[in-house]
């Protein structure tokens, strides 16, 4: 077994999520140690489109109340921007100046010296007890929720309001708030990669084998990755023939099985044909 | 409340007299109805109390305004944790007076 720098559980879920959308979920293949634990091996059929999509709808943005206050509703149904980046939760880090509890919301009235705004929590009818949350007046929460607008009112449909008991905290959030700010501009200027929800983004990238180990594995990678797309992957005997260095059948077959290893290669349609997890997969 | 406090340190004070705004400092030393506060620019900054304005920690934030002897008239305080550190408080403080538009 060799090293595989930079390897990322993750970035392998979406490469082969794309194979499996581009295969039409028509194939089976062992899964090893090295699809993740999380995952367990099974690769539903969950398509990646669908992915991304929820994955926007996931964002958390950090944000000044004044960003939220200035946030234009004019079309008061999502989704809602900041910088014209679309945003859904949102956290906040303010002072609560007023609590009303009524039958089943809290409402809190918080500033954090840019604004005030308005928080709703509904109270857990299961557990209302659970829903008596230690918010005291006067002091710093970190709240994190939805933004809504409601006839006109801004506010946050709270899922957590958290007491802040490490203050670091409040410079943490205020610098968080700058850098989710100036991302959009950073990278711009970088012309692009990624945004600042980077996980949508930026696992979309597929693994670089980086394996330092035999010229051979190289050569085999380099071969199968740059193959010419088919669905039933690239036959041993052609990367044989089409390698361009003398290799046993036997030696390709040692360094397919360790990239098979290490997650950079699966076998398609028998044992004797392959794909590279981030080759160039039919786009249909 | 409805109006924005920016968050300033010692050296800032002159230019918000007349505004109200959030200082963070320690406590050095109590002067009768004022308090003494290192702000996070290492610098002091001398707070004149009021009722709803008492200082019960090492650490804390002042919301008041500033007055033309540069002594901030305090409006109300909040306690901060014992392991605050000013100085990446300050580069908040910097980083948000240079990006007024997030946050006034």
């Amino acid at each position: 077994m060799y090293n595989q720098p930079g390897q990322n559980q993750g970035y392998n879920y979406n490469a082969y999520g794309g194979h499996q959308q581009s295969m039409q979920g028509g194939m089976a293949y062992g899964a090893g140690d090295n699809y993740g634990s999380g995952s367990g091996g099974g690769f539903t059929a969950s398509s990646q489109e669908d992915k991304k999509e929820s994955f926007s709808q996931q964002t958390l943005r950090p944000a000044s109340i004044k960003q939220l206050l200035e946030i234009n509703t004019d079309n008061p149904e999502p989704p809602y921007t900041i910088n014209g980046e679309e945003i859904k939760q949102v956290t906040v880090v303010a002072v609560v100046r007023d609590i009303n509890v009524q039958t089943t919301m809290t409402q809190y009235t918080v500033e954090d010296g840019t604004g005030a705004i308005e928080v709703k929590m509904w109270i857990d009818q299961n557990s209302p007890a659970a829903s008596e949350l230690n918010v005291p007046l006067l002091s710093y929460v970190k709240i994190t929720g939805d933004f809504r607008v409601y006839s006109d009112k801004k506010h946050i449909l709270a899922h957590s309001i958290k007491p802040v008991t490490d203050h670091n905290e409040l410079t943490y959030h205020g610098l968080d708030v700058i850098y989710a700010s100036l991302y959009k501009d950073m990278k711009n200027s970088r012309s692009g990669e990624g945004s600042y929800s980077a996980h949508s983004a930026a696992n979309t990238a597929a693994p670089q084998y980086k394996g330092n180990e035999s010229d051979n594995i190289r050569r085999v990678y380099d071969y199968i990755s740059n193959a010419p797309n088919s669905l039933e992957g690239v036959f041993i005997n052609d990367i044989q023939k089409n390698i361009g260095i003398t290799i046993s059948l036997e030696q390709i077959r040692s360094a397919v099985n360790l990239l098979i290893d290490d997650g950079f290669v699966y076998t398609v349609m028998d044992e004797d044909h392959f794909f590279t997890t981030n080759a160039g997969y039919p786009s249909y | 409340m409805e109006k924005p406090t920016p968050r300033i340190n010692s050296s800032l004070l002159p230019k918000y007299v007349d505004t109200t705004v959030r200082i963070v400092g320690k406590v050095q030393e109590h002067r009768g109805t004022s308090v003494i506060l290192q702000a996070s620019d290492k610098k002091p900054v001398t707070v004149e109390l009021s009722p709803d304005c008492q200082i019960a920690s090492e650490y804390v934030e002042i919301i008041g305004k500033v007055q033309n002897d540069l002594k901030v008239s305090g409006y109300s305080s909040i306690p901060l944790s014992e392991n605050f550190d000013l100085d990446a408080y300050n580069g908040l403080v910097l980083a948000s007076n240079s990006n007024p538009t997030i946050f006034t």
